[in-house]
């Protein structure tokens, strides 16, 4: 059991998801044409006839409007011919109607090639065109895929590439807004606000991210397209606000988050990405989210990556079960083949929509790099100790027993030092410490994981400090990363801290076990201390799962559809979404309805007309 | 009934609405538009002998059409498409209920400059109950919406 905490932890939803192509509602089959002023050749027009002609009487009926022939495709009756003096469109056609022989006169229309753009990665992007292609993700099921299982962007870009006429709210980790691939697409707010977001972590204008997460979503919903650099967002061109709710471990607290959800909507904010998740229901977040919809903003969030069922109640899923929301949208997560992704939570009922989660590239916040903190050096413990029991031990964690090799045994920091967890106890009124140096100047963010098990009696806890400096932690000057007291019960419990305060060429971490003089208990074992440490630069690019990754796809189409459909509202943006997506009777257990992103069927989707009349003149 | 004449303008309209190859490769093999197309193509006139006549802002209203006439109109759609080159509505009437590929409709298309009209005109109708439709399309969308709510207009 995790130790109680006196703040909400929402964690990131790490999913992968892929995207259906297979229908889409109301589209042909047909190519078309581009239907902008640009669409047809001028002065140039396609003329059906009723049955062969001679190339004298051809020639006479496109005489009259002082046209020269170009192509004539006899066999199929059409003739292909340009108008040599200034006529209108409306003019050629209606003269050349006029002849019995001629069944329609239409413009020569323009045809152009599905959008491709040149982003060098976009071959990897499957979400965005799967041609089955094999990727380097960590996914293994489905990969490759089925091609053609994709939002069928390559179709949709030839509608729409540009959102920035929607501002989207990402509401995450910040963003590295300096990224190469996503600088020409973050908001700022002009000279009054030359900021492009807020940090509700840090409390400051700068929410540059220090994770990673928030940079990945946003680089898939608004990377550069056609740039020739990196990847290709789903909205080639947009503007991104971003907004840091969540700390450098991906961890956030109901103050942040709805601050930072606050700040997105007083910006305008028009759509918001929100690829977290909790199992509370907290009344101030859901209050907020409300508010936010009754004033016209989408909300768009994961499902979560439990593998469960959000509408049992012994695995809800928040805010995903907000669906008495009307503009939020909870989104689970597909695979190369649009099969549901393993991790992926679902619900027929409160998982609106799936999307492309597995093996999904996006930019990304700089080099991760992970080191674990030994405890032991030559067999003897390396950390710095006081007040005794504090010790190094290698324990077989598979069967319990002491000692052991291989992969099941584990070099562990341990107090009591004879600890087993199931019988030998630690001392009364004892105050154990042990703790070391880390040099963590090097780094631009650190998070620390600890892995450990622990009983901890009634007035007993296990603190964890820092110091940013060479000695103890719990002395003067340290600074708390956590108090904890209860027990694991046996299981091992893995806890992520933010250390980039740390980030000084002495930093010096510790443990201490403070007993008081009752009940004792098992004590610590701890089995791994890990530094996950983030460098940050412009041009990283990385491969994630989750349904977080899910999320901004479903936010970047919302985009596409809002900005080509300036009068749409959000109720208008989110049938398109759904009314539009691919339905598969195998997701219909698990997604409602079915459905799969796509971004075709929800930029050509027509809502039927209302408030039909009809009255005798 | 007699069959009202074509005329130059509805001719126009005919052709202009054809132009666009979606609604040609899609229709052009099922469906009788309006009076010209019927004439010209040998469609037969749609059940009830009531002709489509035009779409707002044509003139060939009531004056060019015998019979009974009805104004429908309706709510404008959001989408950007179907206010823009290629868009527009189809007015399906008949007086069987639902929508069939010999339904007669009026088609509304998209005008440069204006939002697309959203009144319909329908003349050459006969006495009884007619089942109304509106249907929106876009050059992306020729299939279109799927129909508006059914409006049944008894006429007299």
């Amino acid at each position: 059991m995790k130790p109680v905490r006196n703040f909400l932890r929402l964690s990131l939803v790490l999913t992968m998801l892929s995207v259906i192509s297979v229908l889409y509602t109301n589209a042909g089959p047909w190519v078309q044409p581009r239907s902008n002023r640009n669409s047809v050749v001028p002065g140039e027009f396609i003329v059906k006839y009723r049955q062969e002609l001679r190339p004298d009487e051809r020639a006479d009926i496109i005489g009259k409007v002082q046209a020269k022939s170009l192509r004539a495709q006899t066999a199929q009756n059409w003739e292909h011919i340009k108008v040599t003096e200034d006529r209108s469109t409306d003019e050629v056609i209606e003269l050349l109607s006029q002849d019995p022989a001629v069944e329609y006169v239409q413009p020569n229309y323009r045809y152009h090639m599905v959008a491709t753009p040149n982003d060098p990665k976009f071959a990897k992007q499957w979400s965005l065109a799967n041609t089955g292609q094999t990727l380097n993700g960590s996914y293994d099921t489905n990969n490759p895929g089925t091609a053609g299982d994709d939002l069928s962007l390559s179709s949709a870009w030839d509608i729409n590439t540009d959102c920035t006429k929607t501002l989207i709210a990402v509401v995450d980790t910040g963003v590295n807004y300096s990224h190469e691939d996503l600088l020409a697409n973050m908001w700022d707010g002009g000279a009054n606000y030359p900021n492009h977001g807020y940090d509700f972590v840090d409390n400051d204008n700068d929410p540059k991210d220090l994770n990673g997460h928030g940079t990945h979503v946003s680089g898939t919903i608004g990377a550069s397209g056609n740039n020739g650099v990196g990847i290709a967002g789903i909205c080639w061109k947009a503007k991104i606000i971003a907004v840091r709710g969540l700390d450098a471990t991906g961890a956030g607290t109901t103050s942040s988050i709805v601050s930072a959800l606050q700040f997105a909507k007083d910006r305008g904010a028009k759509i918001v990405n929100l690829s977290l998740s909790t199992d509370v229901d907290d009344p101030t977040f859901k209050s907020t989210l409300q508010k936010m919809s009754d004033a016209g903003v989408i909300i768009v969030v994961a499902a979560g990556n439990e593998s469960a069922n959000v509408e049992k109640s012994a695995s809800p899923a928040y805010p995903c079960n907000y669906t008495s929301i009307a503009n939020l949208l909870c989104v689970g997560a597909v695979d190369q083949s649009f099969k549901l992704a393993d991790f992926s939570n679902y619900g027929s009922k409160n998982v609106a929509i799936a999307a492309p989660g597995t093996n999904i590239v996006s930019t990304y916040a700089g080099i991760e790099s992970v080191t674990q903190v030994s405890f032991q050096s030559a067999g003897s413990l390396n950390w710095t100790t006081s007040g005794g029991a504090w010790a190094y031990a290698k324990h077989n964690l598979s069967d319990g027993s002491s000692g052991g090799s291989g992969t099941s045994a584990y070099d562990m920091l341990v107090n009591p030092s004879n600890w087993n967890g199931t019988s030998a106890q630690y001392s009364p009124s004892v105050d154990a410490r042990a703790y070391r140096t880390l040099d963590l100047s090097s780094f631009d963010a650190v998070q620390l994981d600890v892995s450990l098990f622990y009983d901890v009696g009634r007035g007993d806890y296990l603190n964890i400090k820092y110091l940013k400096s060479v000695g103890d932690p719990f002395a003067a000057g340290g600074i708390s990363l956590d108090q904890i007291s209860g027990s694991s019960n046996g299981e091992s419990t893995s806890l992520s801290y933010d250390l980039s305060n740390c980030r000084v060429a002495n930093c010096s971490l510790g443990f201490q076990l403070k007993s008081d003089s009752s009940t004792q208990s098992y004590g610590v074992g701890i089995y791994e201390v890990a530094l996950t440490a983030m460098k940050l630069n412009n041009n990283t690019y990385a491969w994630l799962d989750g349904t977080s990754m899910a999320t901004p796809q479903v936010v970047g189409v919302a985009a596409l559809v809002q900005s080509a459909n300036p009068n749409m509202t959000a109720g208008d943006v989110m049938q398109a979404l759904k009314m539009g997506a691919t339905s598969l009777a195998s997701l219909s257990n698990h997604i409602e309805g079915g459905r799969v992103l796509n971004a075709l069927g929800a930029l050509t989707y027509i809502a039927p007309p209302n408030a039909v009349t009809a009255v005798q003149e | 009934m007699k069959q009202p004449p074509p005329t130059l303008q509805t001719s126009r309209n005919w052709i202009l609405s054809w132009s666009r190859p979606l609604r040609f490769f899609s229709l052009l093999l099922t469906i009788c538009l309006n009076v010209t197309f019927m004439v010209t193509a040998g469609c037969k006139p749609p059940a009830g002998g009531a002709l489509a006549q035009t779409s707002p802002n044509s003139n060939n209203g009531a004056s060019s059409s015998p019979g009974r006439a009805a104004l429908v109109s309706w709510q404008a759609n959001r989408e950007s498409a179907v206010n823009s080159p290629g868009g527009g509505y189809r007015v399906y009437y008949s007086q069987t209920s639902g929508i069939q590929s010999s339904t007669p409709f009026v088609d509304v298309p998209s005008q440069t400059g204006v939002t697309t009209p959203t009144t319909a005109r329908l003349s050459g109708l006969s006495a009884g109950t007619y089942f109304i439709y509106v249907v929106a399309y876009s050059a992306k969308n020729s299939t279109g919406s799927n129909p508006s709510s059914e409006q049944k207009l008894e006429i007299k």
